[in-house]
């Protein structure tokens, strides 16, 4: 009776065993492109995991899973480094990890929905199948428009069995061994001046069954190699100091293994510098007993001789004793052009006068230079000195400047009280002599003088001396009103 | 695949999003290519603090296909992508820019333009039009990889 059973039971199992695929998958919830970054579409996911239990794969529990996220700290889906994949194989015991994007999602202007799969062996962390299709609304025409998809949930079901059917059919739980795993490296400072010591930190992740180290070395340029020292469970650090010549030294990660193979990581190169940048001030103005003025904005622009990156930069406009009037810095690439309005920090109008433009810049090795200038600010306008005396025939009045900042243009009218113009006058050049003829005896008005001016940097001044005559002598005094000599009482 | 001629593939950040994983799982369906892991790559972009959308340099291109182990690194850049409405159906459009870099020396080896429309597969009225952007990506993808292997780029197993 006995023989009877385990006939039929054999065939049965015969023919179940090819469907039904003794592996664990953990499928980790599917990434939705189409609600942004963080997106996450727990409807496919939860299609995803019945379907695959339908085909007899065993999913690893969604709650095991989103622990385990929470304790590895995953924050993003879709994707896994190679070190969480290795994990969950250590951790859930999966044999596989099935990655799912969204990336498209949409019901206007027609139904649609694409996606992305991937089935990613835990042992070795190779990609062993993957999947990519978009279906739309206008994609499925059944006729009679009979159980045609009408929204994004009808298109899910169908685009996923569609990506399903290629789902291998054999899958080996077992793949290559992979090589140790370089998680992390750091090689700092990047740019050092001779002398400055460098340091290399690289972090390894001995994988189950792989092969065994025996030395890890830092090879630094072409010959020299330094041996890294443990610095804790699979963390190996090496400092050394740079060499006094300039230029960029590469540097490799050299792992052996017991079995005398030898594998070669690029960490990266850093740069001896030990020649500070070179730069210049340009600054566009008027020439002005030799600096350069300016009376309201100041262009001030850099000029490279020599470029190269800059790790920060500073700025500072100085009065004669020292005194920062303006400033700014910044870290990174310079400006290409600062403008100085002739203010201070609160504001306020700086004091005409010479200031030091102080340009201070470092490159990425900490090398410095300075760049200075030195520029005349006046931003007042020009005193006019206007004199008069008499002549044999004219009133000669004499005109000048007070500044010493040349005059561009100046102009003066000679009126009478009533507004009748006598003269006309004007010119570039101070000092200027103008001749004003007597008027009759006769004639009782005054002169008027209105004298403009405007000097080479703009400052414009425009005075009226209402009666002209009063500049050649002076006034009659009047009668000083006598002091007290003595304190008296008020009342 | 041969393990001696291991063809390891690498899309870098700025394409990873909705065209490199299409691009990434083709590269691995048609010719058989191993294809970093995205999660690698964000790795090693964030250690060597590189930005997603920046363009990493040849001294990182060197860096990364050291890290990853990659003979090839592509990196591209959506150019146009845009579903326009036609009569009753959805015309995807999209442009991209690829290129292929050595990951040993970091030099461009390879750059390619490609841009179709959904339109363009059209057969006879509406048989044969792709209506999505994603399903789009993927054929181009096949005619991109297709195109390279025409033009000289050997299969991992070649």
């Amino acid at each position: 009776m006995k023989k009877f059973l385990i006939l039929p039971l054999l065939i049965l199992f015969l023919l179940l065993a090819p469907t039904a695929q003794a592996v664990t998958v953990a499928v980790f919830p599917v990434e939705d492109l189409s609600q942004g970054s963080n997106g996450v579409n727990f409807a496919l996911t939860d299609f995803l995991r019945q379907n695959l239990e339908e085909r007899g794969v065993e999913v690893i529990p969604a709650d095991r899973l989103i622990t385990f996220m929470a304790r590895n700290r995953i924050r993003w889906l879709g994707f896994l480094g190679t070190n969480h994949i290795l994990q969950v194989g250590e951790d859930l015991h999966a044999d596989y990890v099935l990655l799912g994007t969204v990336s498209q999602r949409q019901e206007l202007p027609m139904a649609a929905f694409g996606m992305v799969l991937t089935l990613v062996r835990t042992s070795d962390a190779r990609t062993v199948w993957t999947e990519v299709g978009g279906v739309s609304k206008a994609d499925i025409s059944n006729f009679l428009a009979i159980d045609e998809p009408e929204s994004i949930d009808d298109l899910l079901p169908v685009l996923a069995q569609q990506l399903l059917v290629s789902w291998p059919s054999v899958m080996e739980e077992t793949g290559q061994n992979p090589c140790l795993l370089v998680e992390t490296t750091k090689l700092a400072p990047l740019h050092v001046k001779p002398g400055d010591e460098v340091s290399c930190t690289v972090r390894l992740r001995p994988v189950a069954g792989g092969e065994s180290l025996s030395q890890v070395l830092l090879m630094v340029g072409d010959d020299n190699y330094l041996d890294m020292q443990p610095e804790s469970a699979n963390t190996y650090s090496v400092s050394w100091y740079a060499p006094e010549w300039d230029g960029f030294l590469p540097v490799s990660l050299i792992l052996r293994y017991d079995s005398g193979r030898t594998q070669v990581f690029f960490v990266g190169n850093y740069q001896v510098d030990n020649s500070a940048p070179t730069l210049m001030l340009k600054i566009t103005g008027k020439t002005v007993n030799n600096y350069t003025a300016f009376n309201d904005r100041l262009p001030i622009v850099p000029v490279w001789q020599n470029p190269e990156p800059l790790s920060r930069w500073s700025l500072f406009i100085q009065n004669a004793n020292g005194e920062v009037m303006a400033g700014t810095e910044g870290k990174g690439a310079l400006p290409q052009r600062f403008v100085w309005k002739g203010q201070r920090p609160d504001s306020h109008k700086a004091a005409d006068g010479i200031y030091d433009i102080v340009l201070t810049i470092w490159d990425r090795a900490d090398n410095q230079t300075v760049a200075t200038e030195k520029v005349l600010l006046k931003n007042n306008p020009p005193v006019p000195l206007i004199n008069a005396e008499v002549g044999d025939e004219h009133l000669i009045v004499t005109l000048n400047s007070e500044d010493d900042i040349p005059v561009d243009f100046w102009s003066a009218e000679v009126l009478y009280s009533n507004g009748e113009v006598l003269l006309q006058s004007q010119g570039s050049e101070l000092p200027v002599e103008i001749l004003i003829p007597f008027p009759p005896p006769s004639d009782p008005r005054k002169f008027e003088c209105i004298v403009a001016m405007k000097d080479v940097l703009g400052n414009k001044v425009q005075k009226k001396i209402p009666d002209l005559m009063q500049l050649v002598g002076p006034a009659e005094d009047e009668p000083e009103t006598p002091k007290q000599e003595e304190w008296i009482p008020e009342f | 695949m041969n393990s001696q001629a291991r063809c390891l593939f690498c899309f870098l950040l700025a394409f990873l999003l909705l065209a490199g994983s299409a691009w990434g799982a083709e590269l691995n369906r048609i010719c058989g290519a191993e294809v970093a892991s995205e999660g690698d790559v964000r790795n090693i972009f964030r250690e060597l603090r590189i930005f997603p959308n920046q363009h990493p340099d040849i001294e990182q291109i060197k860096v990364i296909g050291s890290r990853l182990d990659a003979q090839i690194i592509i990196s591209g850049r959506i150019t146009e992508m845009e579903e326009k409405m036609g009569d009753n159906y959805v015309n995807p459009v999209m442009g991209v820019i690829l290129q292929v870099y050595d990951g040993n020396t970091g030099k461009s080896l390879w750059a390619t333009y490609h841009r179709k429309e959904g339109s363009d597969y059209r057969k006879i009225m509406h048989f044969g039009l792709v209506n999505t952007v994603t399903q789009l990506s993927r054929i181009m993808a096949d005619e991109i990889i297709d195109q390279w292997f025409a033009e000289g780029m050997k299969r991992c197993a070649e």
